[in-house]
């Protein structure tokens, strides 16, 4: 057995008889013997128990359960709000559609109605609740085929339209809301006055002027979704600007002119395009580079 | 939440706890040092610290020993340890008129002493602990946080030296 507790393990009575015989046999061992009896005679260490439990006794108990719960409390109700917000954000941010410049865009709303966007165009909706309220926020101009249902409003900066399935074109641009109806009824608001359009009509507003009617029979769908450019009685700046958006160019206009233009252009040939603006209008057309400059 | 007032916590229970532990939290802290004040003071900061977070406090005895040992470990051992024990004179020796015999005794006793507070205070505490609290080894290995062999050495070891201390010095 090990040697280094050997006398431990005699103070303990733990020894084995052939251990117990050598130890006693060892010159150390009457030594040993009396340390162990002298231990028999020592007493414990007195001293005052009483005053100390007294004292220990006087001090306050922190109250420790209690603070760190609340602090948990706390935690729990701002992770429940995190991910009350990270919910809502999901679920109430309006879903955003657009198209740049030179580019059309169709989407699905909800409820499967369809969307068309025209170039250089923005739609907002909100996923959440569509079916009872089904609204779209427009800027520029875009082609709506609605599904059957409830109210569908198409909201934007000038005027809004109001339909129960349909299928119209609204524009929205700069001071020009101009909305035709292409089948169904459709109903116009525009600076607090009501319109009712039926197919083939449509209604053009423009601020501190007059509302016009439009008539446009015969047309299936609008201009802009065959590939071609409709203008009715657009200034030149409006028209160039036109240009712009379908065909993702920048054209500096040095002319001017308070004729109005109706009519149609190429959506697909820029240069056929410029040709018609500029014999209308009397212009020339120089191309430097990416550039494109309109001048008398 | 739990009960404040249930468990150690309760003056009742936290009292008897008391009583049963103090005389051995004490007495280690006494034989450590050799220091009286010092080891009441400890003793009652180490109890003092449980009564304050008993509410947290799972194991109130092995928390009152790592409270103790990591107090004695900040002190500076500055003061020579100076053990003093009260005992029991034996009938036969003060009825046996044999003055020699008188006398050996008393230099064995001083030497006894002195041999003690010759020891490490590794040694010392756990002998001690043993000898006069009546701690087993495994009960003192789990005061110091130490295996049971451990203290079965420190054991051995003390012996050893207090017998070569007391031979050496006749």
């Amino acid at each position: 057995m090990d040697q280094d507790t050997l006398l431990a393990r005699w103070l303990a009575g733990e020894l084995s008889e052939n251990e117990l015989k050598e130890l006693e046999q060892s010159p150390e061992f009457p030594t040993l013997s009396r340390i162990k009896d002298n231990f028999e005679t020592l007493h414990k260490p007195r001293f005052d128990s009483g005053s100390i439990l007294t004292e220990v006794l006087s001090h306050e108990k922190k109250p420790t359960k209690i603070v760190p719960l609340y602090a948990r409390r706390w935690l729990q109700i701002a992770a429940a709000v995190v991910v009350f917000i990270g919910l809502a954000v999901t679920f109430l941010m309006p879903t955003h559609e657009s198209a740049d410049n030179g580019k059309t865009l169709t989407f699905h709303l909800p409820d499967n109605s369809e969307v068309v966007l025209n170039s250089a165009s923005k739609a907002d909706f909100s996923s959440w609740n569509w079916n009872s309220k089904r609204e779209v926020n427009l800027e520029g101009e875009a082609y709506f085929k609605v599904a059957k249902g409830k109210k569908f409003t198409v909201d934007t900066d000038l005027g809004q339209v109001m339909v129960i399935g349909t299928q119209f074109n609204v524009k929205s641009r700069g001071n020009r809301f101009q909305v035709v109806c292409f089948e169904g009824k459709v109903l116009v608001r525009f600076d607090a006055e009501e319109w009712l359009l039926t197919p083939g009509h449509g209604m053009n507003f423009e601020k501190g002027k007059q509302p016009q009617k439009m008539h446009i029979p015969d047309l299936s769908q609008p201009e802009w979704m065959s590939g071609e450019i409709a203008l009715y009685l657009e200034t030149l700046p409006e028209v160039v600007a036109e240009i712009e958006r379908k065909y993702d160019v920048e054209i500096d206009l040095k002319g001017e002119s308070e004729q109005l233009f109706t009519g149609f252009l190429p959506a697909d040939n820029l240069d056929a395009a410029l040709k018609a603006v500029c014999l209308t209008y009397h212009l020339q057309v120089e191309k430097s580079g990416n550039s494109i400059i309109l001048k008398p | 939440m739990e009960n404040p007032d249930k468990g150690i916590c309760s003056e009742n229970v936290f009292t008897r706890f008391f009583n049963q532990q103090i005389s051995a939290l004490r007495n280690f802290l006494y034989f450590k040092f050799g220091n009286e004040d010092l080891a009441d003071d400890l003793a009652q900061d180490a109890f003092i610290k449980l009564w304050q977070n008993c509410a947290d406090v799972r194991h109130p005895k092995s928390f009152i020993y790592t409270v103790a040992r990591n107090a004695a470990l900040n002190q500076i051992a500055s003061q020579k340890v100076a053990l003093k024990f009260e005992r029991t004179h034996s009938k036969d020796t003060i009825t046996i008129e044999n003055p020699e015999f008188l006398i050996e005794e008393e230099q064995f006793r001083q030497k006894f002493d002195r041999a003690i507070n010759s020891l490490t205070d590794a040694q010392r505490e756990a002998l001690l602990l043993n000898r006069i609290e009546g701690k087993k080894y495994k009960e003192i290995a789990e005061m110091l946080d130490i295996s049971v062999k451990a203290v079965e050495k420190r054991i051995h070891g003390a012996l050893v030296t207090m017998r070569e201390q007391i031979d050496n010095f006749r």
